[in-house]
């Protein structure tokens, strides 16, 4: 009990008290962060699902810094609610260099594949509150985390081109209860980025992103997508930003016909305000192989409309708000609200938190 | 600037008008021709000589496939309740997420010994041990809460006594925790039953009682 005591007291003094005046102290060189990530719902109504209680989706402790002048590492251990209680997890452990090679990034070690928007970005960095389905059904409900080796190459050219070519043990995929199993074809990835400039101060990026694996089933699962992220500022205000992605997954099961299902999202954001950002996400997901045992066509397709207020009056705190309708569709029943929901959100940030991507 | 903005909206419209956009009513199959229903669920006989459909039932010896999808997505999660009887030795098979022909799926077989009832995995050929149901009286009609949860490799499998109140938090039987277990995942997204000497009375869809 004593030694549980003083862990405790320990664990708080670093993570309250000496890691942030050691980020403050020498920024380039430990970066230390506690992020926390609260959410709850109201006015829940639902054909299937209940109101979740108010809980602490995510509760994340992440340090990142130089090992040497070669090596970077970073370490990042999060907690996350599973049948009521909080599970602590590893979400990454990596060693990373780009000294090694010429415009070459190597990161080994677990964490979040590097494909994708939403999956490159913690849950607690996300612009919308909950992910999309084409997400949550295609990746995990915060992402698709490993143990990986990639390589990102970034050209010298006038127009900035980013390849990024990954392979990972894929023993499971996505959500799971165990160790999983060997694949037969390990989860591997690709991911081609580009950036250019906008008229007015803004700024586009794009990429192209593929994903392949075989499970020790032989099901073969393929994901083939599109996202962009724009920007543009005024001053130091985010004036608009854009966030979508799109997404095909092919899914062939031994024996039987391939399942194709696709989705995406649209996320236009206004800054209202100096700290109030406005913004709408759409979503549209549909199953494009659905069929009846007898083999007749099922026209299915489900969508979400998110208005989403976002205050954030620094980068180390947000508070968001945001109402949710689902609409289905499938055969002859067209449900125009399957589900709705307020939604509530709280992060904070205690430390220095890394950069982010654009 | 304003000419991304109107894209923007103009996204979110062409979105939200997308279930109906794609919907083009589907041939109607309220009218389950070719076997029987129960409940909503429309089912198909596989078996000769047929199965007997009557008053929302399904009776005898033999198997049915439903006609509509378990699920739209085989990597996914459903929930199913059921009502049944048994004859003594009989059982009932649930057989989820197979193929249209009930092969390569998740088997959930319900055996009744006396007034025990005992639920076994059946994989092809392979046959998981037996687990008694404790608490249910086979001898009487059976109420039976399933959740398949296929996205998850195997299979995790829940199963509630529904009769009574409802208590997620203790299962009967919770594949995850338990040495009964299936020994792998659904190949496909159809679902159906293989009665010996039984009577289906009821069979529901629904969500997942448990989330993951």
């Amino acid at each position: 009990m004593k030694i549980l005591l003083h862990a405790f007291l320990i664990s708080f003094v670093f993570f309250f008290l000496v890691g942030p005046q050691m980020a403050k102290a020498d920024s380039g060189g430990l970066s230390t962060f506690v992020a926390v990530d609260l959410v709850g719902e109201a006015f829940v109504r639902s054909r299937e699902t209940s109101s979740k209680e108010a809980q602490i989706r995510g509760a994340e402790v992440f340090f990142a810094a130089p090992i040497d002048p070669v090596f970077d590492g970073t370490l990042g251990i999060a907690a996350h609610p599973e049948g009521g209680v909080s599970h602590f997890e590893l979400h990454e452990a990596t060693i990373s260099s780009s000294k090694l090679l010429p415009y070459t990034q190597i990161r080994l070690g677990q964490g979040f594949l590097s494909i994708g928007k939403l999956n490159r970005v913690h849950q607690h960095d996300w612009p919308f509150i909950e992910a999309p389905k084409v997400h949550t059904s295609f990746f995990d409900s915060e992402g698709v985390n490993d143990v990986l080796l990639e390589g990102t190459v970034n050209t010298p050219t006038e127009l900035p081109l980013e390849f990024t070519l990954g392979v990972a043990k894929g023993w499971v995929y996505g959500h799971a209860h165990n160790e999983g199993k060997r694949p037969l074809v390990p989860t591997h990835y690709t991911r081609v980025q580009s950036f250019f400039e906008l008229p007015g101060g803004g700024g586009l990026q794009f990429a192209g992103n593929y994903l392949g694996r075989t499970d020790s089933n032989a099901r073969r699962t393929r994901l083939m997508g599109l996202d962009i992220t724009a920007k543009w500022r005024e001053g130091r205000a985010l004036a608009f930003f854009l966030q979508s992605e799109i997404w095909l997954r092919q899914v062939k099961n031994p024996g039987v016909d391939r399942e194709d299902t696709i989705g995406l999202y649209v996320f236009p954001q206004f800054n209202v305000t100096e700290n109030v950002d406005f913004g709408i996400r759409g979503d549209a997901y549909s199953v494009l192989s659905s069929k009846d045992a007898l083999g007749n066509k099922i026209e299915n397709a489900s969508s979400e409309i998110v208005p989403t207020v976002t205050y954030k009056p620094s980068e180390f705190s947000t508070f968001r708000l945001a109402y949710s309708w689902q609409l289905e569709q499938r055969g002859d029943e067209v449900t125009r609200v399957a589900d709705s929901r307020l939604q509530a959100q709280i992060t904070f940030i205690l430390g220095s938190h890394p950069s982010h991507d654009f | 600037m304003k000419l991304v903005s109107i894209f923007g909206i103009l996204a979110i419209l062409v979105i939200s008008l997308f279930p109906a956009a794609c919907s083009k009513p589907s041939e109607s199959k309220s009218d389950c021709i070719e076997g029987g229903k129960v409940g909503v669920v429309c089912f198909k006989s596989l078996s000769s000589p047929a199965l007997s459909f009557s008053s929302g039932t399904i009776n005898g010896t033999g198997s049915a496939l439903a006609v509509g999808e378990l699920a739209t997505e085989t990597s996914s999660g459903k929930n199913i309740s059921v009502a049944f009887s048994l004859s003594d030795e009989g059982s009932l098979t649930l057989k989820t997420y197979s193929k249209p022909d009930l092969s390569g799926g998740v088997d959930i077989k319900l055996s009744r010994a006396g007034t025990k009832l005992e639920l076994k995995f059946v994989k092809g050929a392979t046959e998981s041990s037996a687990k008694e149901l404790v608490g249910i009286d086979a001898s009487s009609e059976v109420k039976l809460i399933v959740d398949v949860h296929n996205d998850e490799d195997p299979a995790h499998i829940l199963v509630w006594n529904g009769s009574g109140t409802f208590a997620l938090e203790t299962p009967l039987l919770d594949s995850e925790d338990d040495d009964v277990k299936p020994s792998g995942q659904g190949l496909d997204k159809y679902w159906g039953v293989t009665l010996a000497n039984a009577k289906l009375t009821q069979a529901v869809l629904s969500e997942p009682k448990k989330e993951d």
